[in-house]
């Protein structure tokens, strides 16, 4: 079985539309050929700040919210995800990504409120808002 | 070349957007759309990782051998939003799908679910044992 490391598929960095376009090249008769990645899809975020919050929207498509935990640990906020092995039965004879175990750590800022996190799951990203700890309001000590 | 600062960063930044580091680099906005295939018994079903989107931001095209899929999803400007990282962005965004020749364009359906575009695409099967003697006229 040909193996062809997963990232050189983005050897055209910018041009990334364009590596598809030209790198396609499947054929039904090549099928028992073909590469199939079973490693796991990095997790990608992004991140957006917001007077009284921070949003992190991280992408997981096709990700049925049950299989998801959000743990925080030390000001450390984790993301994992657990596909169990049997919901993965179909024949893939191509695959480009893979989100069935995976996890993604974000160090939070002291600006963040830890008891204060909410997320949500839509179109399969799950958006998480972190809201900031009210803002200091310096006080006059009276001398009695 | 000019060795100057900025040609030194500018090759260091395009040797770390390249091969391994850029699929694993949070610097890097990822903008081309991952495709799985998974093949039935008489059907090949494309699945397309398009998260945070709607079904009229995303059209599809039939070509004679292969499908595009092209994303064109506005991008409202939220008042008082600052972006802090972008890692991934499929607003303006295509893909070119070869689909087999014994493909029956007439059978594809698509349907877009939890981020994940499908297309389902149903294969003829070759006509398996044509036998018979041909008449020589």
């Amino acid at each position: 079985m040909r193996y062809t490391h997963r990232n050189s598929k983005n050897a055209f960095g910018s041009l990334g539309i364009f590596h598809h376009l030209l790198n396609d090249f499947f054929d039904v008769a090549q099928e028992a050929e073909k590469v199939i990645e079973k490693l796991p899809s990095f997790i990608r975020a992004n991140v957006a700040e917001q007077d009284d919050k921070y949003l992190i929207n991280l992408e997981m498509p096709g990700i049925d919210k049950k299989w998801l935990s959000l743990e925080i640990e030390d000001r450390v906020l984790i993301v994992s995800v657990n596909k169990p092995e049997k919901e993965d039965k179909e024949q893939f004879i191509r695959r480009e990504f893979n989100y069935g175990a995976s996890q993604r750590k974000f160090k939070l800022s002291k600006a963040v409120d830890t008891s204060n996190i909410e997320a949500e799951m839509k179109h399969g990203i799950l958006q998480i808002t972190l809201a900031k700890k009210p803002a200091f309001v310096p006080k006059d000590i009276k001398i009695k | 070349m000019n060795y100057n600062k900025e040609n030194i960063n500018k090759l260091f930044n395009d040797f770390l957007q390249s091969g391994i580091h850029q699929s694993m680099s949070s610097q890097f906005t990822k903008t081309s759309i991952d495709c799985n295939v998974i093949k039935l018994d008489d059907a090949y079903i494309y699945e397309l990782a398009i998260p945070g989107l709607t079904k009229k931001d995303i059209a599809i095209k039939l070509e004679e051998n292969h499908l595009i899929v092209n994303v064109h999803a506005e991008e409202a400007e939220i008042e008082g939003v600052k972006t802090l990282k972008k890692e991934y962005q499929y607003a303006q965004s295509s893909r070119s799908i070869p689909i087999p020749e014994m493909a029956d364009t007439n059978s594809i359906r698509a349907a877009y679910k939890n981020g994940i575009l499908s297309i389902q695409l149903n294969v003829m099967k070759p006509i398996k044992g044509t036998k018979g003697n041909i008449e020589i006229k």
